[in-house]
């Protein structure tokens, strides 16, 4: 049995610690390992609020979508706590949001205030997204319909945050401004579709 | 002034304090700028959904992962994940489940086991705790921070404290949750009787909780009576109680 132990340590020793720019990164091995390794953290914290189980999985994926929104968006720019912290600060505010809207088991005075470190680590963190308007909607659609260039290139200047020297590197282009070309070209071209289709 | 400069240093959060003023002035002065800006603000926009849509469904794939290599008990705290990758462990775990049913089936219901799948500690909904009442070093505070934050042994402290000199409803209740919570179910029973006497608030929960309790300390007819008394009541956790009822019966 003690060899297993060694074994499980040793293990444990070898599996690096996950950076943010690993999940900057976002690979597919990375988010897996990044859920896998909170999941059962997460549920345990949430299990003692009166959500169901599925519902708390639920919540922990869309804290996992918002933790991950808010490195993408620059707002965690260095990891001063443990990825967990941040997901149960989120997690937190998503489930007494839940619980206000069910009107569970909260007959009384029911505050959403907090308490804890891992409020005020998410404090500037965006939750919430205003309604989408038409015009999103009308993006999107004429976004899922320009070559697969334009969109990785859009997408990582807009969501990933990459800057035009990163994305040359990223994607094999021979120039900067061959990027900045593209990156008008790819705007023009949606521009195009969407008064296409409106007019 | 290189107006797509500015864009660009906007979405790249790169804008200096002097560029960022600019960059107001031309939104509220230049309606092809502000026209610009909306439309790449929006497709920023769209662009997040879509890719918030995508790690949606991945995590949903994970998460199937994890419930097929899991037993459901443990996809569901999911806390010993990596024990299970290990083959070595994980034979030895399916060995001590095969022994775990054989005891289960012959010893007849495991009450230890109904308490902690139904355990749930009772959130704080009565004392509010605000960011920047730091200030504020009450009794009552100190023991709902200690509750929150599962210091169990100095909640169990303050709320015995607090009990002493301005005795209700509530604290007994929440005392009881510490100490249920601190593994002390003998101490909870009588509390949450002393609850479920008063005839308050908090009787629902108190029968639910003593219900709990009972099973952790092998009595099942109190159990089975605090149920009974929890369905017909109606208020808390009745689809719950009836589904324990039956497993304890």
């Amino acid at each position: 049995m003690l060899t297993f132990f060694i074994l499980q340590h040793e293990m444990k020793e070898k599996q690096a610690e996950i950076t943010l720019n690993d999940l900057k990164q976002g690979s597919d091995r990375v988010l897996k390992r990044v859920y896998e390794e909170n999941r059962g953290k997460f549920l345990n914290f949430a299990r003692r609020y009166n959500l169901s189980d599925e519902e708390n999985i639920d919540v922990y994926q869309d804290a996992y979508i918002i933790f991950y929104d808010n490195i993408m968006s620059g707002k965690v720019e260095s990891f001063t706590s443990s990825i967990s912290t941040y997901l149960f600060g989120i997690g937190k505010y998503l489930i007494f949001d839940r619980m206000k809207k069910n009107k569970k088991q909260v007959s009384f005075q029911f505050d959403l205030s907090l308490v804890g470190k891992e409020d005020e680590l998410v404090s500037t963190f965006e939750m919430e997204e205003p309604a989408l308007t038409p015009e999103h909607k009308l993006l999107r659609k004429h976004f899922s319909a320009l070559g697969k260039q334009c969109q990785e290139l859009l997408t990582l200047f807009y969501y990933r945050g990459f800057t035009i020297q990163e994305i040359m590197a990223h994607a094999d282009y021979n120039s900067e401004n061959v990027v900045k070309a593209s990156k008008s070209r790819c705007l023009k071209s949606l521009r195009d579709k969407i008064q296409t289709n409106t007019y | 002034m290189d107006k797509e400069l500015l864009l660009y240093n906007y979405f790249s959060n790169q804008l200096s304090k002097e560029e960022g003023q600019q960059f107001n002035e031309l939104l509220k002065t230049d309606a092809d700028f502000k026209a610009q800006f909306d439309f790449e603000s929006d497709l920023k926009r769209a662009i997040k959904m879509g890719e918030n849509e995508e790690l949606k469904a991945k995590l949903v794939g994970f998460e199937d992962e994890v419930r097929t290599t899991l037993p459901m008990t443990d996809a569901v705290t999911g806390s010993r994940k990596r024990w299970f990758r290990n083959w070595s462990i994980a034979a030895s775990i399916v060995i001590l489940m095969g022994l775990g049913w054989l005891v289960y089936n012959t010893m007849g219901t495991n009450y230890d086991d109904l308490y902690a799948s139904n355990f749930e500690q009772y959130p704080n909904t009565v004392y509010a705790i605000t960011r920047g009442d730091e200030g504020d070093s009450s009794l009552e505070r100190r023991a709902f921070v200690a509750y929150e934050t599962d210091e169990n042994k100095k909640a169990i402290e303050l709320f015995e404290e607090l009990k002493a000199t301005e005795a209700s409803e509530n604290v007994t209740f929440f005392l009881a949750q510490s100490y249920l919570k601190n593994q002390q179910p003998k101490e909870a029973i009588v509390l949450l009787e002393e609850v479920i006497q008063g005839k308050g608030e908090f009787v629902p929960q108190a029968l639910w909780y003593s219900a709990l309790a009972y099973l952790k300390t092998d009595q099942k007819e109190n159990a089975v009576k605090a149920l009974n008394t929890l369905i017909a009541d109606g208020r808390f956790k009745k689809e719950g109680a009836s589904i324990l009822l039956d497993k304890v019966e």
